[in-house]
């Protein structure tokens, strides 16, 4: 399993939406499956897929698809 | 003493709450009358300049109420405030929090968990109140939402004989600490890392 296809295996399973609805340009808080309570499950299920763990500041700024990749690259996860 | 617990600065969970300064003041203003905020609290009208600097003259004077500022990384948020019916805070059984994240970045975030975080410990380990009261437009449903995630229970549509159409526009949501530990677990646990 590539790491995309994990990206997108935790968003879909922790927003419970369509593997297809996860793009680049899906944002918190502009569906209402992404709301304050799915971002903290969505965080667990990255945390576990990718065995690592978050800031807070980045938990804080994973405000998009786009940008939970952009920071799971600091934490050596290449996509 | 006990006035010494009536703490002007309080930091956790990413954010601190410190006094308010008259550097924040027109910014606080401008978060303050935009209507998408304004017009979601008891006293909805825009207030002036000269009105807002006349409220903020007074802070030091009122024992029964605490106005913060919030900052995430020394940067301005919002606002948050704690008041008591009591004649002042560290005599309080029950207090009435009020917050809004003015900074557009923030609204919604996790991030706009942290400041009520950070006052209801503050009220309930600190200052040992027994329950937290928020009056919330019947019509807000991120606030409905907001309180009910932090372990805030319905209570009832307000009362109020003199005003009884303007009274059931707003619902009180109580918080006792029972409620409120098992409910913020998770979210104390992302905000509290380093």
């Amino acid at each position: 399993v590539t790491n995309i296809e994990k990206l997108t295996i935790a968003f879909a399973e922790a927003l419970n939406i369509e593997k297809n609805q996860v793009q680049d340009s899906l944002e918190y808080n502009t569906i209402d499956e992404w709301d304050s309570t799915a971002h903290m499950i969505l965080i667990a299920e990255l945390e576990d897929q990718f065995n690592v763990m978050l800031d807070t500041d980045d938990i804080i700024d994973m405000s998009s698809v786009a940008k939970a990749k952009q920071i799971l690259k600091k934490y050596d996860v290449d996509f | 003493m006990k006035n010494d617990i009536l703490q002007t600065r309080l930091k956790g969970y990413g954010v601190a709450l410190r006094k308010i300064e008259e550097d924040d003041l027109e910014q606080l203003l401008s978060w303050r009358n935009r209507p998408d905020i304004r017009t979601m609290m008891r006293s909805s009208e825009v207030i002036s300049k000269a009105s807002h600097h006349r409220w903020f003259n007074g802070l030091s004077l009122q024992a029964n109420v605490r106005h913060f500022s919030i900052c995430y990384k020394d940067k301005l948020i919002g606002s948050a405030n704690l008041v008591t019916e009591s004649a002042t805070l560290f005599e309080a059984t029950k207090v009435i929090p009020g917050l809004y994240i003015g900074d557009m970045q923030y609204r919604g975030n996790i991030l706009a968990f942290a400041p009520s975080l950070v006052l209801n410990d503050y009220c309930f380990e600190t200052l040992g109140v027994g329950t937290m009261v928020a009056t919330v437009h019947h019509e807000n449903a991120a606030a409905i939402a907001y309180n009910t995630k932090l372990g805030y229970k319905i209570n009832s549509t307000r009362q109020d004989k003199i005003n009884p159409e303007e009274a059931e526009c707003w619902i009180d949501m109580t918080l006792i600490k029972e409620n409120y530990q098992p409910a913020t677990v998770m979210v104390k646990r992302f905000l509290s890392r380093t």
